[in-house]
């Protein structure tokens, strides 16, 4: 964990990930980039849009028994609506994603390596919608893609666009970096997203999680529940 | 400190907490009524109780998607009530009235939000209630198969149709609207249910659970109508869906014998013709006859064949319009005796019945192939007779012993859903009724 003033207002701002590259000031939502050893502004963040999540920074829980801690929130959103990608920081330092959509949460860890040729030919076929090239028209979810040696079907094709974030994250996510995201899941409850910006190709592979499972701690108080 | 991944000791100062979440109100920009929205976030659309203009929530324009739709109409359970269901508090945010694709056949599907564990449905279809979530979960085969696994339940496929929105009223976390039609397919391991619904954009798989309508209205704290036979209840354990097969068998038969009572049934030609070798490549004729009104034709075929065959190409004519209806029937019958004794195969009659013609003069036009046209004259001059007898208007047994099958299987189906609504009671507590 290091610590920093804010570049913007001089608030103390923590990455408490090595890997971090980047964090919005909790005061004055300032976007920071770390450097070796100094960090910049790179611009603020807009306050992001209100929701009933019951997550916030610093909320706890666990995965397979082992500890973790929310440590940064993208909102994306696309036509029909919002949601939360918080980024999570487990015990042992590896990072991954809670997708919190629908009253449904998913967590996932981003595919290291080179990308399965599935994922590969899944973009070939939904990269139009982002681009808005031929056949865009005809991307329809249903098709199955292996990865490693599960089979997932994908069921759901959004673009989508980052409306903001907070907190740290291991890559700079401009507000208006549009995507197109697909998310697949499998029969043992087992889930991917496959994300493309238009230059850089994730996998991140996982599962959908009951809310009980993950033992949540310091959460965000919601009125009336 | 270095800069290797370290997870964060207890007295690390907490991120400032996010401000309490709590519903958000606006208001409706078509009437200025006030609007609530109780997912905030995670709504798209919502209704504005005063005028009951669809509003898109989606974003901070607050955009009018529908003004004031048709008549407003009211729920069992008002938006905004909470009750205990499964163990977990739930508040109701939306409803929506959908129905079949003709329109038959009429449900209402609430909305229940929990800000911790998400989203069900509570379905209502005649008084029956099913608390559904989506599964998250791939189904492979689902909408396609006869039976599927899902979830750790053989389900068995129940139907498929379209449903049809027809009202919305409160907040969903889609963009709801009276025109969405899905395609759904039914699936039933009662006290079960599997939906799978299908659009362009997305497969949802959703299971349901059986909920007593009593304790639907105790945990609302409302007077819920009593449970009625009509319609179709899928996952329904209780008996008085027997009532409707009762009067469905007692229907059936009434028809059917209605329908023998007014059968003519009637004989309308019985000729034996005597074939000789010399009859090959003929065509014989029936005298005609005369069917008084539409009715099915029956053709009764009947001779005396000793290990011998018979092949008969008909053609039913109506010789006032030269419309025909060709049958072909092929006899044979065979005996003999070997290691395992005295054998018999094939036999000497055949019926056959044809779908209903129009009223008319015809005759039958029969194109005969024996086994006895290929022997040598000199061998056998016998002869083969051959009894044709045709009848009209003939009631028809099968549809009805079908239709007692099928009514009859669902009783079946009904007790061992009751067998296993009871296990499951038995499991959940052993509450004795």
């Amino acid at each position: 964990m290091r610590k920093f003033d804010c570049p913007s207002c001089g608030a103390e701002l923590t990455f408490r990930s090595a890997q971090s590259a980047y964090a919005v000031c909790a005061y004055c939502q300032s976007m920071v980039v770390r450097t070796d050893v100094d960090v910049r502004s790179i611009g603020v963040m807009a306050a992001l849009p209100d929701d009933m999540s019951p997550l916030q920074l610093g909320s706890g829980g666990y995965f397979e028994g082992q500890p973790f801690t929310l440590i940064g929130r993208l909102k994306i959103g696309w036509r029909d609506g919002l949601w939360n990608e918080w980024h999570l920081l487990m015990a042992d330092g590896r990072r991954g994603w809670i997708g919190e959509a629908q009253g449904s949460f998913s967590i996932s860890f981003e595919l290291e390596g080179a990308l399965p040729q599935d994922v590969t030919q899944t973009f070939e076929y939904c990269l139009p919608l982002l681009t808005g090239g031929e056949g865009a028209d005809e991307v329809r979810p249903g098709f199955t893609v292996e990865l490693g040696s599960t089979t997932l079907r994908a069921v759901d094709i959004k673009l989508a666009t980052c409306l903001g974030s907070e907190g740290e994250l291991p890559f700079t996510a401009p507000k208006g970096r549009r995507t197109v995201a697909i998310d697949c899941i499998g029969k043992e409850g087992e889930f991917a997203t496959l994300d493309h910006d238009g230059r850089v190709v994730r996998a991140y592979v996982g599962r959908y999680v009951e809310w009980d499972d993950f033992r949540f701690s310091n959460l965000r108080p919601l009125e009336g529940w | 400190m270095g800069g290797e991944p370290s997870i964060i000791p207890s007295e690390e100062p907490a991120p400032p907490p996010r401000t309490p979440g709590r519903p958000r109100t606006f208001a409706c920009p078509n009437c200025g009524g006030p609007v609530t929205l109780r997912a905030v976030g995670q709504s798209v659309t919502a209704t504005c109780s005063q005028c009951s203009s669809l509003i898109d929530v989606a974003d901070e324009n607050l955009s009018i998607i529908q003004t004031a739709q048709s008549a407003m109409q009211g729920a069992e359970i008002p938006i905004g009530a909470r009750a205990r269901l499964k163990e977990v508090e739930w508040e109701v945010v939306g409803f929506m009235r959908r129905c079949d694709g003709p329109g038959d056949f009429q449900w209402t599907e609430y909305l229940l939000f929990n800000p911790y564990h998400g989203y069900r449905f509570l379905a209502e279809e005649y008084g029956h209630w099913t608390l559904v979530k989506m599964l998250n979960r791939d189904v492979p085969g689902a909408g396609d198969q006869g039976w599927i696994d899902a979830n750790g339940r053989s389900y068995q496929f129940f139907g498929k149709g379209f449903a049809r929105t027809t009202y919305v009223a409160g907040e969903f976390f889609w963009r709801a609207s009276t025109s969405d039609v899905t395609a759904v397919t039914d699936y039933i391991a009662p006290p079960y249910r599997l939906m799978v619904e299908k659009n362009d954009e997305e497969i949802i798989v959703s299971e349901g659970e059986y909920i007593d309508a009593s304790d639907v209205a105790a945990a609302f704290n409302v007077h819920l109508g009593t449970p009625s036979s009509a319609g179709v209840s899928q996952v329904n354990p209780h008996k008085p869906s027997l009532t409707i097969i009762v009067l469905a068998v007692i229907a059936a038969t009434m028809l059917q014998f209605t329908s023998l009572a007014i059968s003519a049934n009637a004989l309308v030609n019985r000729q034996t013709y005597n074939l000789t070798p010399a009859d090959k490549d003929k065509t014989l004729s029936s005298e005609s006859f005369r069917l008084e009104r539409e009715g099915n034709v029956e053709i009764d075929t009947y001779s005396s064949l000793n290990n011998d065959w018979l092949e008969l190409d008909m053609a039913l004519v109506n010789i006032e319009t030269n419309q025909s209806y060709s049958v072909f029937r092929a006899l044979e019958h065979y005996n003999g005796t070997d290691s395992d004794g005295a054998w018999e195969e094939g036999g000497n009659s055949d019926t056959v019945l044809l779908p209903p013609v129009p009223p008319g003069t015809y005759k039958l036009l029969i194109d005969p192939d024996a086994g006895l046209f290929s022997k040598s004259p000199s061998l056998s001059a016998s002869t083969q007779p051959v009894t044709i007898a045709i009848r009209y208007d003939v009631p028809i047994w099968s549809n009805y012993l079908i239709a007692m099958a099928l009514l009859l299987t669902v009783p079946a189906i009904s007790m061992i859903r009751r067998m296993m609504f009871e296990k499951s009671r038995w499991e959940k507590g052993g509450v004795a009724e």
